[in-house]
């Protein structure tokens, strides 16, 4: 089976944060990683909280870790559905890591 | 040619929903179904049709097949919130439902809210007729532009050179929007549905903004345009020697105007009272559409109006308690914002102001924030984005924000950093985010922090954009103050450069609400739309913790010039509304009467200076 990464991020006004009054540098460094994974063959699916919020609504386990946790469980990574990350973003070497242990 | 659409557009106070207002009870009186929408966040559509309208589709009481609305940005925005979170309410706790919606209060969102509703009215199918009345010149060529921008934002970002994201979104989701984009331009350039109407007065300004604004508009391929010639004095009702010379000046212009533009132009004259309710609606319709006279049919009268004769050099003696308004106090920089609805005489008045301050001896700066700015007209020198120093001035400096300049080194900046630090695609993915029609946004509000936080002027003037404009100017600190808050509640955490960020914008919060550091004013003229657009300003400032402490009274017709029934009828109005203004304000009101010419030039300007604060 393929390999399915799918980030749920946070509220923020752009996927690198240059439109808020501050870019954030771990946006940005996030890009190159993704583009990293990019190369592995592996496809990163990305969900902004306020503009995907039907996707979070279809994901009862995200719910639960937002009820939990409020805001700060977000960012949260899965691979292949299951939770492998919450509250920050994975390096590069986690995210080679959930490839390889899928 | 009558077509689906109309737009009325041009500088404030030249009497464009007036004329949007009438050709909606016309068109609704042939029979029409005729919808009629102010884009105008200080609207003034309810006071003309003496009834409550709103942000939703009213039927206009008085007349048959008419209905009206007010697009609020606010309410916008909360539909917009509530139509993107509606998914989650009661799913999540209330505390993080609360920060999402406040995240979602970003001002880019209340840009594209705004926007959404917009172009949902350009395919409305219900309506034989849609009337747009807009917002002064600056902030509707933005709206124009944006359907425009976004369609080719999405467009690049669809072809996944970066990441595919744009700031509204992920750019395969958003097919359906750049649909909805790509049919409101094309509806707009179609010579066969969409009319341009501007509205200019013969006077100097507004001329020059209606030629820029052609000039705009045509670079947005949108070519069938009109012009209406507003306010034009009655040579019966001129029968002295002021009025006499202001006709001259008006028959001057219509002359200008003539060879200028070679697009249909309709002449109005100038209406003894004011246009309201129904009745008064009708009457204005039937001028424009049935009598209406064309200029090219139309020969401008040259008279020799003999204006020497009317010389002013008895001027008030200074007022301490104003002065105290003006001039720095504790060492501590002056600051004096000064605004108002379109057209009231912002830019005159604060050109005015900023002479008479330096004739005190204080180091000024006037600076223009409002994107359809004639500052350079007014002192007839070229004023650039860089404090350039006022010829035969050593104290005083004017500058303007230039938006497009400001826009590209704003994303230079960014985009510099990002190429010392990252590889190629990364600062791809940042540029093509850049792109957005937000950038645009945070760069010129960059801007206004950088001025507003200059310690190298002892008073600094700023000659702000029309209200609504300039309320979102001035609302931004508190806004992205908030922002930062936002990452604090989720797990990005402040960053150091947040801390900083925030501490600049308190700098500027903290001193707008200071009165011994800043003086809040607003121009008007006597008029029912300036007081009311004013006084929910004031209001909405005070949310804000920001007080008004001056209010200019402008365009006051001299007591000299009243010498037959017309101009009594015009006077007895502006009485009324000067004791309603008495009435209304608590700041004091100083006034400046009406003068033979238009106010341009540095001579000009020191006597209205002195008009307006005494001379020594």
């Amino acid at each position: 089976m393929k390999t399915k990464i799918v980030i749920y991020d946070p509220p923020m006004c752009c996927s690198t944060g240059v439109c808020g009054p501050n870019p954030d540098q771990a946006l940005i460094s996030l890009q190159d990683i993704l583009a990293e994974v990019k190369k592995l063959g592996i496809e990163v699916e990305r969900f902004l909280i306020t503009q995907s919020p039907q996707k979070f609504r279809e994901n009862p386990a995200i719910i639960k870790l937002i009820q939990e946790q409020q805001l700060k469980a977000l960012p949260i990574t899965t691979c292949n559905e299951k939770i492998v990350k919450t509250g920050a973003y994975p390096t590069l070497e986690e995210f080679k890591k959930f490839i390889n242990e899928k | 040619m009558q077509t689906k659409f109309y737009f009325f557009s041009g500088k404030g106070g030249v009497g464009k929903t007036t004329m949007a207002a009438s050709s909606a009870v016309y068109f609704a009186g042939l029979g029409k179904k005729t919808l009629i929408v102010t884009t105008d966040p200080a609207s003034n559509l309810a006071d003309v049709f003496e009834q409550k309208i709103g942000h939703k589709v009213t039927p206009i009481e008085k007349t048959k097949n008419l209905f009206a609305m007010e697009l609020d940005p606010d309410i916008a925005t909360a539909e917009y919130k509530e139509r993107t979170l509606s998914p989650l309410r009661g799913l999540i706790p209330e505390e993080s439902f609360k920060v999402l919606e406040e995240q979602l209060s970003s001002p880019c969102t209340a840009e594209m809210a705004a926007f959404d509703r917009f172009t949902d009215f350009l395919q409305e199918p219900e309506y034989e007729i849609v009337i747009f009345d807009t917002a002064p010149t600056g902030h509707t060529l933005r709206l124009l532009e944006l359907p425009v921008e976004w369609s080719g934002v999405i467009e690049k970002a669809a072809k996944e050179e970066g990441g595919g994201q744009t700031c509204i979104g992920p750019a395969a989701a958003l097919a359906e929007s750049k649909a909805k984009f790509d049919q409101a331009i094309a509806a707009m350039r179609d010579t066969s549905k969409t009319t341009f109407i501007f509205v200019l007065r013969p006077e100097v300004t507004p001329i020059y903004e209606a030629e820029r604004s052609i000039a705009e508009l045509l670079k947005l391929k949108i070519t069938s345009q009109e012009l209406i010639v507003n306010g034009i004095y009655p040579q019966s009702a001129c029968d002295n020697p002021f009025l006499l010379a202001r006709f001259a000046k008006q028959q001057e212009f219509l002359e200008t105007i003539k060879n200028k533009f070679s697009i249909p132009i309709t002449l109005m004259a100038l209406e003894p009272g004011e246009i309201k309710g129904n009745d008064s609606l009708i009457k204005v319709g039937k001028k424009l559409y049935e009598q209406a006279l064309r200029l090219k049919d139309y020969q401008p009268i040259k008279i020799d109006a003999g204006k020497d004769k009317i010389a002013i050099n008895n001027f008030p003696k200074v007022d301490e308690r104003i002065k105290q308004l003006l001039i720095p106090l504790n060492d501590k920089r002056r600051t004096i914002f000064f605004a108002g609805k379109g057209g009231v005489g912002k830019t005159s008045v604060a050109a005015a102001t900023s002479l008479w301050i330096t004739e005190q001896g204080y180091k000024t700066l006037l600076l223009t924030t409002d994107p359809a700015s004639h500052l350079s007209q007014i002192f007839e020198q070229d004023i650039f984005d860089k404090p350039t120093v006022i010829n035969g001035e050593k104290n005083l400096w004017a500058t303007r924000i230039d938006t497009v300049k400001a826009t590209n080194e704003y994303k230079e900046k960014i985009l510099a950093e990002a190429r010392k630090k990252y590889a190629e695609q990364r600062v791809t993915a940042i540029e093509e985010e850049l792109n957005s029609p937000c950038t645009e946004e945070m760069a010129t509000f960059e801007k206004f922090i950088d001025f507003a936080t200059r310690k190298d002027f002892e008073v600094i003037i700023f000659d702000t954009a029309p209200t609504g404009h300039t309320m979102r100017l001035l609302e931004l600190p508190v806004e992205w103050s908030k922002q930062i808050e936002i990452k604090t509640f989720t797990s990005t955490g402040e960053t150091e450069v947040d801390k900083i960020t925030k501490s600049r914008f308190k700098e500027v919060i903290d001193m707008m609400q200071d009165i011994n550091q800043t003086t809040f004013s607003f121009v008007m003229y006597p008029e029912s739309t300036p007081i009311e657009e004013a006084a929910r300003a004031i209001d909405e400032l005070l949310t804000i913790g920001v007080p008004t402490s001056l209010v200019v009274a402008n365009l006051v017709l001299p007591k000299s010039i009243i010498t037959n029934d017309y101009w009594k009828q015009r006077q007895a109005m502006q009485e009324k509304y000067l004791a309603e203004m008495d009435r209304r304000f608590t700041a004091p009101i100083i006034r400046l009467l009406l003068l033979v010419d238009d106010l341009i030039g540095k001579d000009k300007l020191k006597i209205a200076g002195y008009m307006l604060y005494g001379k020594q």
